[in-house]
């Protein structure tokens, strides 16, 4: 298991990513696509193929 | 705000993601069968309406936008990033779909359009009552690790009134 799924919060707050935020992804630019699954059916689906359906609003988060 | 926007071709979509504040009522994620029951959990807890999709165990597509607890985009149907937010909130999201909105008819006039960039700082509600209680309702560890982490980057006296909140609420661990 990586850092990723973290068990204990980062005590330096991930500022770093905080601060690499600015750079990671540039507006005006082309959008990451990747494979994601379905909350309530279980498919996986291709972000690519909602938003050649539709412009996007996409809110990332957890619980907490 | 999602159905207002729904009719001019604008779908919201929550992705979710590995847990920011993993505590003893909502524990980080060992498992994708795991990961998946709490996104469920999440779109049953907060009757969202909006289409649930959740990143696999490693976050993949988390990474791939900046990895950041609660950040929101919007992109259009050429895959365009037209608005990164580090943080979500809703006016914001709204004044610029709302913009999007004034350059449809701009373009149903037959104007000529340009893009262009924005960079701007606005502020949003980060109230400490709500804050704690979110932390809380994962469990006392997220409280105290987050404390923690402030005392630790940013020193004592930054870390001071969610210590005051948290011996105000001692007997609250379990809402």
């Amino acid at each position: 298991m990586t850092d990723y799924n973290y068990a204990n919060f980062p005590q330096d707050l991930e500022e770093n990513v905080f601060n690499a935020f600015r750079d990671a992804i540039r507006v005006g630019g082309s959008a990451p696509d990747g494979t994601l699954v379905d909350a309530e059916t279980g498919a996986s689906v291709q972000l690519s193929s909602l938003w050649k359906k539709n412009s996007l609003m996409v809110e990332f988060g957890s619980h907490s | 705000m999602a159905k207002r926007f729904a009719e001019a071709g604008v779908s919201f979509l929550f992705v979710y993601t590995r847990e920011a504040h993993p505590a003893e009522h909502l524990r980080h994620h060992l498992s994708f069968a795991q990961k998946l029951d709490a996104a469920r959990a999440m779109v049953e807890r907060w009757s969202i309406e909006r289409q649930m999709l959740v990143d696999d165990l490693e976050g993949t597509v988390h990474r791939a936008y900046g990895m950041l607890p609660n950040m929101s985009f919007i992109i259009n149907r050429a895959g365009t990033v037209l608005y990164k937010a580090s943080w979500t909130d809703p006016k914001t999201i709204e004044v610029a779909l709302e913009h999007l909105g004034h350059e449809r008819e701009l373009r149903r006039a037959r104007h000529r359009l340009s893009p262009y960039t924005v960079e701007w700082m606005p502020q949003r509600i980060n109230d400490r009552e709500p804050f704690c209680r979110g932390l809380l309702e994962a469990g006392p560890q997220a409280l105290d690790e987050f404390i923690s982490a402030i005392e630790t980057t940013h020193g004592e006296p930054a870390a001071r009134g969610m210590k005051q909140w948290r011996a105000d609420h001692q007997e609250e661990d379990d809402p």
